[in-house]
């Protein structure tokens, strides 16, 4: 066989190995293509552009999700923190339109299935957090620094971040065997792209390790060089 | 929201659906770092590349022996 003809072989196996593996895939596809669209368009919507039409055509596409099983629980739990962003961004821009209207319904309609979703993720996370939690120690530094003026937007802000982090930790964490594995990714994110959500996350596992008797200094020197960067950018 | 790797992988998977393996493989680029750890995102990744490598090999034959592989084809086919 000719070295011509060799490589047509190779091609078409490969091509059809590719197709295959993805025609395996295709459910998880259309979910994945939803979230990347969802994703998109919350950006938009932060960045104040018009996505009225956009999330209506979502939300007809992708209604159905809510009735179906295919979601994961972690899908959903992607998918709610985008959708709170999203009626945020009505809100600020003080929407009342009737397509908002009926764009912030649909998004509640979602609020039962991505309050069983967090509910599902508490219990996995139990048994990997037995060891004393750190948030007592936590508590007495916030309090020191908290103004005492009444500010609720700062719980749905500081919600918001803690949302956001929880997003890059399970990024972070997808298939490593040990925490300072997503540490580190954590601390590149926030190095790399600039990434404030994720040097707040780097400085949580941190101080989480620290708690857990582990060395972290070299992990600190790595924070405040990400601290210093994004400072720099900001 | 999705982090930057989740988000040029599930374009990457995306792309090879469409078989836009050139794009794919820059999907995949973008989306190694997270992902170096994962088999099934290696594996393709890697087949993307080694299929976009023989893609360029082909490419490089002299247009005859190109015309005459798909003559070939087309005559084993029927």
């Amino acid at each position: 066989m000719s070295q011509a003809r060799s490589l047509k072989r190779l091609e078409s196996l490969l091509e059809t190995f590719i197709e295959q593996v993805v025609a395996t895939k295709e459910e998880r596809l259309s979910v994945l293509r939803g979230l990347n669209r969802l994703d998109d368009l919350t950006r938009e919507s932060d960045q104040g552009l018009d996505i009225t039409e956009s999330i209506g055509e979502w939300f007809a596409e992708h209604n159905r999700w809510l009735n179906e099983p295919q979601l994961r629980a972690g899908d959903v739990s992607r998918i709610a923190p985008m959708l709170v962003r999203i009626r945020e961004s009505l809100d600020n821009r003080g929407e009342q339109s009737a397509a908002s209207m009926k764009i912030r319904s649909e998004i509640s309609r979602w609020e039962p299935r991505a309050q069983a979703a967090r509910q599902k993720l508490v219990l996995k996370r139990g048994s990997e957090t037995a060891e004393p939690k750190p948030e007592p120690q936590a508590k007495p530094e916030v309090k020191a620094t908290v103004e005492q003026e009444p500010d609720e937007d700062s719980i749905a802000r500081l919600d918001n971040v803690l949302e956001r982090m929880h997003q890059i930790f399970k990024g972070v964490a997808h298939g490593r065997k040990h925490v300072l594995s997503a540490l580190d990714s954590a601390l590149r994110s926030a190095t790399v792209q600039r990434q404030k959500e994720a040097l707040l996350l780097s400085g949580f596992i941190i101080y989480y390790l620290k708690q857990n008797g582990y060395k972290v200094e070299p992990y600190v020197k790595r924070l405040k060089e990400a601290e210093r960067l994004i400072r720099e950018e900001a | 929201m999705l982090s930057p790797h989740e988000k040029a992988y599930c374009q990457a998977l995306l792309a090879l659906r469409q078989k836009e393996y050139a794009k794919a493989e820059t999907y995949f680029g973008q989306a190694a770092e997270h992902f170096e750890d994962n088999r099934e995102f290696m594996i393709l990744w890697e087949t993307t590349r080694v299929l976009l490598a023989v893609k360029r090999e082909l490419a490089g034959l002299p247009q005859e022996e190109r015309d005459k592989i798909d003559i070939e084809e087309a005559f084993s086919r029927g």
